[in-house]
This record gives C-alpha cells, sequence and structure tokens, in this order.
C-alpha cells in the first residue's frame, strides 16, 4: 500500500513537473537578414543568407538559447562593387571576420503566449553577445517567436552603431554617405519537434 | 583658315573628355561624391572611387592596388584619353574644271587629355582637391593652353561637408550646371550653330563659391555665386566682351527618390508558404529629376533632367537645355541617353541628341552616338564608337576608338 501511495506521489509529482522539465526542441533556421543604412547623401539597403540553430521551449521562451550567423561574403547591396568594398578589409574585413553571430545568453519573455488558431506566438526580449568586425558587444533585442505544428518564424529588428564595432570605413563616408547606425532586421524559418 | 578653324572646334569637339560617369551613378544609387572628391564629378577618386574602378576589368591584372599616396589622406591619379578619328568636317570642295568632290580628312590619333589630379583629406568633413589639365603645349613652357575659350587648365577647391547634409566649397570648380556629362560633345552644353563653340566648354570652371544641402537621399539643392571670367571667353569667343555681370547664380534642385520592389520581413502569421524560399532580397530602382540654372545678365542656361536606373543593369536618362545669351542667340537641346551593363567591364551605349540654334538663322545638328565601353584591365578603357552628327549642311558618320588610361 505504501509503495503504491508512492508511485503515485512520485508519478503525480513527475507530471506536474513535466512541463518545466520539458526538453527544448533544437531547431535548424535558414532565412536572411536586411540592413539599410540611411545616410543623407545615400540611403544603402541590402541583404544577406542567415542560419540559426535555436532550443525552443513551446511552453517557456525564457529558456530560449542558440546562436545565429550571418555571412559577411553573402552581403549585398544591389551593387556589385559597392558588395566588394562592404566586404574589404575598410569595412567589415570578410577575410578576417568571414561571420557575424548572435549568441543568446539569456531571454525575457514579454506577456503571455497567445494563440491565433493553430499559430502560437510570443515576444521575448533576447539579451546576448553580437560579434561583428572581430568585436563583441552585449545586446538586447525583441524577437518574435510563431510557430505552428513543427514550423517556426523568429523576427527582431534592432539597430547596430558601427562606432561601436570598429568599423570606420573610407576616411569621411560613415556620416554623411553611410549611416552611422545600422537598421537591422532578421527573418529566421525552421522546422523541427 | 576658316575651315582651318572649323576643323579644329570639332576637332575638339568629335572627342570624349570624360569626367563623372552618370550611367555608374544612377543604378548604384549613389552621387557622384561618393567616388570622387568633387561633388559635380570628375577629376581624382577617392578611396571608394578608386576601389570601384580600380578594380573593373575583362582581365584582373592590377599595376596598382590602391591611388592613396598617403593613406586615407591623400590620393593621386591621373586620366590620359588618346582619341583615333577623322578630325574635322567634311569639305565639298570644287576643282578648276569645275568638278565637285567631298574631302574628309584623314583619321589620326591623338592625346586629348592629359590629367593629373589629387585629393587631400584633412579631416573627415573637409577635403582639398584639384586637377590639371596638361595641353600640348604645356611639355614648351605654356602650360595653360586651352583648346577651347573658357576652358579651365585646372580645378582647385576646398570642401567642408557635415553629417547634418550641409555641404560648402570654394575654389575654381565647375557650377552644378545639369548633370555633369561624360562625353563634352553632347549638345546639351553646345551650339547647334557653325563653328560649335560648346556654351560650356570641357573642363570649365570659375573661381566661386556654393552651398549644397542634402538633408535625404531622396533631396539635395545647391546654390552658388561664381566669377564669369571663362564664361565671358567662351560666350565671346575668346574675347572678354564684359557684357556680363561679373559674377554668376548657379542653382540646381534634384530629387532622387528611389523605388524599392520585393524584400521585406516575413512576420505575417501565414504558416502555408512555409517551405516557400525567404523573401527576395529587395529590388532598388534608383531616380533622379531636376532642373538647373546658370546665368549672369543677359545670359543663362536651364537644364531640366530625370533619369532612372535599375541596380547593375539598365539606365537611361532625358535631359533638356535651353540657354540664352540675349534675345538674339538661344540654344535649346535634348538628349536622351542608355548604357546596360552587361558586365562591369562591358558596357554598350546609346545616345540620340538635337540641338537647334536661333540666332540669325536656325541651325538644327542631330547626333546619333552608339558604343561600347570596354574596360580590358583595371586602368585602362577602349572606347569603340560609331558616330553620325547630321547638320544643315552635311551628314558625317565615322567610327572612332579612344584609349583611356586611367590610375
Amino acid at each position: 500500500m505504501k509503495f503504491n501511495v508512492l508511485i503515485f506521489a512520485a508519478t503525480s509529482i513527475l507530471m506536474w513537473l513535466s512541463p518545466v522539465m520539458a526538453q527544448p526542441t533544437a531547431i535548424k533556421f535558414q532565412g536572411n537578414i536586411q540592413f539599410i543604412s540611411d545616410a543623407p547623401m545615400e540611403r544603402i539597403e541590402g541583404t544577406a543568407p542567415a542560419t540559426g540553430e535555436f532550443n525552443i521551449d513551446k511552453q517557456s521562451l525564457a529558456s530560449i538559447s542558440g546562436k545565429a550567423s550571418v555571412s559577411v561574403a553573402g552581403m549585398k547591396t544591389g551593387n556589385d562593387k559597392r558588395d566588394e568594398h562592404l566586404r574589404s578589409d575598410s569595412w567589415l574585413d570578410a577575410k578576417q571576420f568571414p561571420e557575424i553571430t548572435f549568441t543568446i545568453k539569456s531571454a525575457s519573455p514579454n506577456g503571455d503566449l497567445k494563440k491565433n488558431g493553430d499559430v502560437s506566438a510570443g515576444t521575448v526580449t533576447l539579451n546576448g553577445d553580437l560579434s561583428l568586425h572581430g568585436v563583441t558587444k552585449s545586446i538586447s533585442t525583441k524577437a518574435d517567436v510563431k510557430w505552428k505544428g513543427d514550423k517556426y518564424k523568429i523576427t527582431s529588428k534592432f539597430q547596430v552603431k558601427l562606432a561601436d564595432f570598429k568599423v570606420e570605413g573610407a576616411s569621411g563616408i560613415v556620416g554623411s554617405k553611410v549611416g552611422k547606425t545600422i537598421d537591422i532586421s532578421v527573418s529566421l524559418r525552421g522546422k523541427g519537434n | 583658315m576658316r575651315h582651318l578653324c572649323a576643323s579644329l572646334v570639332v576637332l575638339a569637339s568629335l572627342v570624349s573628355v570624360a569626367s563623372a560617369t552618370p550611367r555608374m551613378s544612377l543604378p548604384a544609387g549613389s552621387p557622384c561624391a561618393t567616388c570622387h572628391f568633387s561633388p559635380t564629378g570628375g577629376g581624382g577618386r577617392n578611396e571608394v572611387g578608386y576601389g570601384a574602378m580600380g578594380r573593373t576589368g575583362a582581365f584582373d591584372f592590377r599595376v596598382f592596388d590602391s591611388n592613396q599616396v598617403v593613406q586615407d589622406r591623400l590620393a593621386m591619379g591621373y586620366n590620359i584619353r588618346i582619341q583615333y578619328a577623322h578630325f574635322g568636317i567634311p569639305v565639298r570642295e570644287r576643282n578648276a574644271s569645275g568638278t565637285e568632290s567631298i574631302s574628309i580628312p584623314d583619321p589620326k590619333a591623338i592625346p586629348m587629355q592629359v590629367q593629373i589630379n589629387a585629393g587631400a583629406t584633412i579631416t573627415d568633413g573637409l577635403t582639398v582637391s584639384g586637377s590639371y589639365n596638361a595641353g600640348p603645349k604645356t611639355p614648351d613652357g605654356d602650360v595653360c593652353d586651352p583648346v577651347f575659350p573658357g576652358m579651365s587648365c585646372f580645378e582647385l577647391s576646398v570642401q567642408a561637408q557635415s553629417d547634418t547634409g550641409w555641404s560648402a566649397r570654394a575654389g575654381m570648380m565647375q557650377p552644378h550646371i545639369g548633370i555633369r556629362p561624360d562625353d563634352h560633345t553632347t549638345l546639351l552644353r553646345g551650339d547647334a550653330a557653325y563653328p560649335r563653340q560648346p556654351v560650356i566648354p570641357p573642363n570649365y570652371a570659375e573661381w566661386g563659391g556654393e552651398i549644397g544641402y542634402q538633408p535625404k537621399s531622396w533631396f539635395r539643392a545647391e546654390m552658388g555665386a561664381f566669377h564669369t571670367d571663362n564664361l565671358d571667353k567662351s560666350l565671346n569667343q575668346g574675347t572678354k566682351a564684359s557684357n556680363l555681370w561679373p559674377a554668376a547664380y548657379a542653382l540646381r534642385v534634384t530629387f532622387l527618390p528611389r523605388i524599392t520592389v520585393g524584400g521585406g520581413q516575413d512576420d505575417s502569421d501565414d504558416f502555408d508558404d512555409f517551405d516557400a524560399p525567404p523573401p527576395t532580397p529587395p529590388i532598388g530602382i534608383n531616380t533622379w529629376f531636376g532642373a538647373s540654372i546658370y546665368g549672369s545678365d543677359q545670359f543663362y542656361i536651364a537644364n531640366g533632367f530625370m533619369g532612372a536606373g535599375l541596380q547593375n543593369g539598365l539606365e537611361s536618362r532625358l535631359e533638356v537645355s535651353h540657354s540664352e545669351r540675349n534675345e538674339a542667340y538661344s540654344n535649346s537641346s535634348i538628349s536622351l541617353s542608355t548604357t546596360y551593363a552587361i558586365k562591369d567591364w562591358f558596357v554598350p551605349a546609346l545616345r540620340v541628341e538635337r540641338g537647334v540654334t536661333d540666332a540669325m538663322q536656325k541651325s538644327k545638328t542631330w547626333q546619333y552616338i552608339g558604343g561600347i565601353e570596354f574596360f580590358l584591365m583595371p586602368g585602362v578603357e577602349i572606347r569603340p564608337e560609331y558616330r553620325v552628327t547630321k547638320t544643315d549642311r552635311y551628314i558625317f558618320g565615322q567610327t572612332t576608338v579612344q584609349l583611356h588610361i586611367f590610375h
């Protein structure tokens, strides 16, 4: 009898704990980033392919972890010459720093998860390390996470100050022809259970 | 003598003294100042400009990797152009027996431009730049030997640029007159009447100052005041007739809207197209339209211009100009041009122009130019062209070739 009670109690506790202890799913993402430099003399819009691998717990976005990467060589602004400049050692130096990465260090959900039919969605503030041009800085950004079944979408928008990452470019260009701050939009899709 | 003068003028007007390259600026959506020290384009290239043109070629054989003499501070370069053409115009001759014949000058190759240029970056917002054009007599000590009255042998200006969009420049420089062409034979600055002395000659420059304001990438305005020494010489065939004020005004307003098609962030709740490729990069169509006026006393030249360019591809431009020297002398011109960069080193180009000069009598000139900008290797361009000039008195078609060596 005592044994049965113990089994029942243990099972109940495990069942109660199960959502908390549920293993986050490791999901591989693919997508792109869009970047916009809006300087008085020139507006530059570009894209670059992005990949990511995130561990996502559908019950709690607080446990989201993982890393996203952007290939510097894949950055395109619609003008091959400008892209060459972008990748050159005066700017992002693709040879020495081929990737831009963001690694999540912690996450804070903003509000409850929302449900719209089969689609679940939540907003989370991601705190992490952004590595660009050989410089790593802590940043925070809001991200929208949506999923339907085993399909996930993550989007986020944030800004990067070029000076923070020691991207100086050719003399006299940043400020007048290239924005001091670059607007970044991330759009990723992944599939996994 | 009359034919000699005409030939000299046509000699110079048949060839290209290229400066800025609007066909590059428009598709890229970048102003001339992105690549050149001078905001009107032409002359020395900055680090970005050198990075663009110094690496363009069918064969990537580079003599130089950079034009930076002192990194980020001092750049130096040159432009040398050798032109092969029939220099002159068809001449109808009648021999002693009364038989008529038409003689066309033999083709020959001559150095059309020997320019050295330099640009110094004093601080991030302050630059000094200039260029000097050597003439045929420069080696003999006659350092300034312009082909056209009103041409300047040099440009030299100081430019200050702030992050707020305000800029100022002063010195010996070309005012903003429409879009600075990359071929000075354009009728937009020419005179359809005989002889074809351009209204605004190639390498035209005056002492003066200018203020520019570009708060956003889609709007730019410039306003300036300039001396009229060279303008006076140009309008009066080399003599200073002093029928101009000592100062000229210049005003140009340009709108540069950019149309973006596609792209965008996928933040919808729609998962139906989940397996479709991610949003494609946006396609940018860069456009510009605007107007300028430059004048003094009884003279003015007004330009209106518009253009559109697909990134890395096709671009077309339309420009009109109208100039009046006084009530009895006016020029009206229209120019339509298009280029397509099949490769950045292989660019077919077409241009059609019409000019009408209304003076003692009306003169009309058409100009049709088709050619290819072929960059053999970085710093070496070969530009074969077929040019047809149709005037009230003759139609003259010829193949020309220009060798452009630059750094």
